[in-house]
């Protein structure tokens, strides 16, 4: 991209947006929420029987299944996790086609709420799949009684998502508004268009400079209203931020370009490093990336391979500790998931996974990235 | 002269921006830009969030007061909350509310524990503290809790459930003719609907 501030605002959008999920929470009438059910010890075979059915009348397919206490990034080896609170919970998926291209329709069974579909979008020209979406939902409703009101609209055990039982969420890559400090303007405008920055400064600048944006009411309004608002928003944070990451190419290169070869030599060489700044590293290499100063690598877009001097050496094999990676997580798993841990534990893979965790939604990080190898 | 944000449009007006140095930056700008820019330096809600203390350190009385001080107070702080706008994002319930329904029959929540837990236990604690629910989404968003109407389909569904309620009812009562209306009337509802599902299923299968 040569001139970051000519991008259309769509494209521009998908320069910040890392990931774009539409998710639509929905409950049966006759049944309290999830968590009531399983405190009552009454959820035993219910989850089963609704994916019994999601599976043989709606084509959806197992993927998992799922526990509260499991670490979702594990769940492939959930079942070794230990369950202080069992509960059926699965997680189910469907394909969907669209002009072409493959989407997977997720479905959550009885975390929060009693059904959970979501869907991830690969760019923000994709939003019209949100009618198919709704379709399906309407299919649904003819063997599911979701609870609805005539006052509030669709029932969600968290009220604000109440009305159209609806959130989009957004994670967004921000240095430069970061670097800048346009953060509680950001946070300002984000309450101000409906919208509700998850990290919120509360706990400081959130690690990779990633921000995850969601609706903050679903009351009165339909999920098209919802994500025309987001992508008002949207396009208005891509503008400001490719405005900055402008300035930052033009008008202070050395320190792009400082930024850029503190992160090559970390990568390159560091043994021992935490989860944040590993990925304060990566959001650099990225940064770096859409400002045309490091090539895209061509078919993966999620590669490191600039990362290091020379990728065919055997440098991005050597072996990369983050000091807070999920080691309880692999501590409790048996050995055998720890050695397959390990097996690839190179610090391009490492490196790679961190920067896509974040991004992959909940359980499925290892579906998400083999996604974006298909791409 | 041109726009210095965009260089596109003309510029219409000035606009001082802020420097990381504490000064002041004077732009030449459109009006698209200027208002882009100043919603990025308007302070909004999030001070007045941050603002509002938690529910444990609220104020409590003291033990002796003076007759109507805590009236006066409540009076005053409500001045207070609507001067300053806290009033539009205040979360608490109506503590009133939740003595004169104080469970939910179904699943047992009170109000006040939906509101701190923020979370439901069933579909029937919203028809049990229905009142209280929309006042705290007025509170909340700033405006009346009235549902957006359903899709036609949905609308059809819903007709449906409650023919098919009155039929029962019908039948409990030995009402025939009415009976035999309603299931008329179901009847043709379900044809329509069948019809349309029909139409989904196509539309799938043209899409898979």
């Amino acid at each position: 991209m040569s001139n970051l501030h000519d991008a259309t605002p769509e494209a521009s959008v998908d320069t910040i947006c890392h990931k774009l999920q539409l998710v639509f929470c929905r409950n049966l009438h006759e049944y309290p929420f999830a968590a009531k059910l399983s405190e009552g010890g009454s959820a035993e075979g219910i989850a089963l029987r609704w994916a019994s059915d999601l599976i043989h009348q709606f084509g959806f397919e197992k993927v998992d299944e799922l526990s509260v206490q499991t670490d979702l990034l594990f769940a492939p080896c959930a079942h070794a996790l230990p369950q202080k609170r069992p509960i059926d919970a699965f997680l189910l998926r469907r394909r969907l086609e669209w002009q072409g291209r493959s989407y997977f329709v997720w479905c959550e069974l009885m975390q929060q709420d009693h059904f959970r579909f979501s869907l991830c979008l690969h760019s923000v020209e994709d939003l019209p799949i949100l009618q198919k979406l709704q379709q399906l939902l309407l299919q649904l409703e003819n063997c599911f009684h979701f609870a609805y009101d005539d006052q509030f609209g669709y029932l969600t055990a968290n009220p604000d998502l109440a009305g159209a039982g609806f959130s989009i969420h957004c994670r967004a890559h921000l240095p430069g508004l970061t670097a800048h400090d346009y953060l509680e303007g950001l946070c300002n405008f984000a309450h101000a268009q409906g919208m509700t920055c998850a990290n919120d400064l509360e706990r400081g600048l959130p690690p990779g400079n990633l921000f995850q944006f969601t609706n903050t009411f679903a009351l009165t309004q339909t999920p098209e209203a919802i994500t025309a608002s987001a992508v008002a928003f949207l396009k208005c944070v891509a503008h400001q931020e490719m405005r900055i990451r402008q300035c930052m190419k033009y008008d202070s290169p050395i320190l792009l370009y400082e930024s850029l070869n503190r992160m090559r030599s970390f990568c390159n060489y560091a043994c021992l490093i935490t989860e944040e700044e590993a990925l304060n590293l990566l959001s650099d290499y990225w940064l770096g990336r859409s400002c045309g100063i490091i090539p895209p690598a061509k078919g993966e877009p999620y590669a490191f391979g600039h990362c290091f001097d020379n990728v065919r050496d055997d440098v991005c094999e050597r072996e990369l500790h983050l000091t807070d990676c999920p080691t309880d997580a692999l501590q409790a798993l048996p050995a055998r998931f720890r050695d397959a841990w390990h097996e690839r534990a190179f610090r391009l893979d490492i490196l790679r996974a961190l920067w896509l965790r974040p991004l992959g939604q909940l359980v499925f990080a290892g579906d998400f990235m083999k996604w974006i190898d298909l791409k | 002269m041109k726009c210095e944000l965009c260089n596109k449009n003309d510029a219409e007006t000035v606009f001082f921006r802020p420097t990381p140095a504490g000064g002041k930056e004077e732009l030449y700008v459109c009006h698209a830009c200027f208002n882009r820019e100043r919603a990025f330096l308007q302070p909004h809600g999030i001070q007045v969030a941050a603002m509002e203390a938690p529910e444990s350190h609220t104020l409590t009385p003291p033990a002796k007061e003076l007759p109507g001080l805590s009236q006066l107070s409540e009076e005053l702080l409500k001045t207070m909350r609507d001067f300053f706008g806290v009033n539009s994002t205040r979360p608490h319930p109506t503590p009133e509310e939740c003595d004169e329904s104080p469970e939910c029959p179904k699943c047992g929540m009170t109000f006040r524990e939906i509101s701190t837990s923020h979370t439901a236990g069933c579909p029937e604690c919203y028809s049990t503290f229905r009142d209280a629910f929309a006042e705290m989404f007025t509170e909340q968003q700033g405006k009346a809790a009235t549902c957006t109407p359903p899709p036609p389909r949905k609308q059809k569904l819903l007709e449906l459930n409650r023919l098919k309620q009155a039929f029962n009812e019908a039948l409990a009562t030995e009402d025939f003719n009415k009976a035999k209306q309603l299931k008329a009337a179901i009847s043709a509802l379900t044809a329509t609907l069948e019809a349309t599902e029909h139409q989904l299923g196509e539309d799938d299968e043209q899409l898979t």
